[in-house]
């Protein structure tokens, strides 16, 4: 079902505040381990939110590639690297924190556009094939193009890590 | 106010906050590694309007999935670049701190 009726619905409210508790932690968590596994929990919260609200595709992409691959990709960096020995200066919070508000002040400006955003209208869950379709269609020169670029980024990483 | 908006309220907030808290990392962190962390986590709370806009707007879903899985292995690029690069400085290094790159900019 697309965006139910509802006040608020809660189960996206509890993967809301799961996501967003995960990335707090993963950037705050003391352990930076800690971290990475939170990132991951809160590419999950992601992955299952794109899966509720129909984007059955989208979803199982992240679980794969974001969870399975880029997540185990950062915890073996994570491990690999260890803990950093300089510690954060705390003016530097402040900083972000201001950048953040100022980021999120304009964000809001913004958000009350949704007001003027047509009514909506439901479809109905779509086919697989209808994506692949088009993604063989319309889009076939992005995906060569994004083949390219991730071989090139995969030989590049390698080069650079070989010595 | 319509009782269908509310959801796509409470996920565009999300994808606010989340966008928020990156730009808070990307600032205030000095490890390379946390800096990647909030990449990702932008990228994410970025991709998570383009489903949350074509599930209320109900016609593109189809586009804004495509639109993910371009942005998402466009991420994976990033991540695999930047962590590789990460590995070396902490090779040239022994630390993952930014500050200790600058002679990079020349």
């Amino acid at each position: 079902m697309i965006f139910p009726p509802g006040p608020l619905d809660p189960i996206i409210i509890f993967l809301a505040t799961l996501s967003v508790m995960s990335a707090i932690i993963a950037l705050e968590s003391r352990q930076i381990v800690y971290g990475a596994v939170s990132l991951i929990v809160m590419f999950l919260g992601i992955s299952a939110i794109f899966l509720y609200l129909g984007g059955l595709y989208l979803g199982v992409v992240q679980l794969g590639v974001y969870v399975g691959a880029i997540g185990v990709l950062i915890l073996f960096a994570v491990i690999l690297v260890g803990e950093s020995r300089t510690p954060e200066p705390n003016v530097n919070r402040i900083i972000g924190a201001t950048a953040a508000m100022i980021v999120l002040g304009s964000l809001l400006v913004g958000f009350t556009a949704l007001q003027m955003l047509p009514a909506p209208h439901h479809v109905g869950a779509q086919e697989l094939s209808r994506i692949a379709s088009r993604l063989m269609r319309d889009y076939g020169l992005v995906i060569v193009a994004l083949g390219s670029l991730l071989a090139s980024t995969a030989f590049g990483s390698v080069m650079i890590t070989r010595r | 106010m319509m009782v269908m908006e509310l959801n796509l309220i409470m996920v565009s907030t999300l994808s606010m906050i989340l966008f928020v808290i990156g730009v808070y990392g990307l600032v205030s962190k000095r490890n390379l590694l946390r800096l990647i962390f909030s990449i990702e986590i932008m990228i994410n709370a970025a991709t998570l309007n383009f489903v949350a806009f074509a599930a209320y707007l109900g016609s593109s879903m189809s586009v804004a999935q495509i639109a993910g899985v371009i942005i998402i292995a466009l991420a994976a690029a990033e991540a695999a670049a930047g962590l590789s690069l990460i590995l070396e400085a902490h090779r040239l290094r022994k630390d993952v701190v930014v500050d200790q790159l600058r002679e990079m900019k020349g």
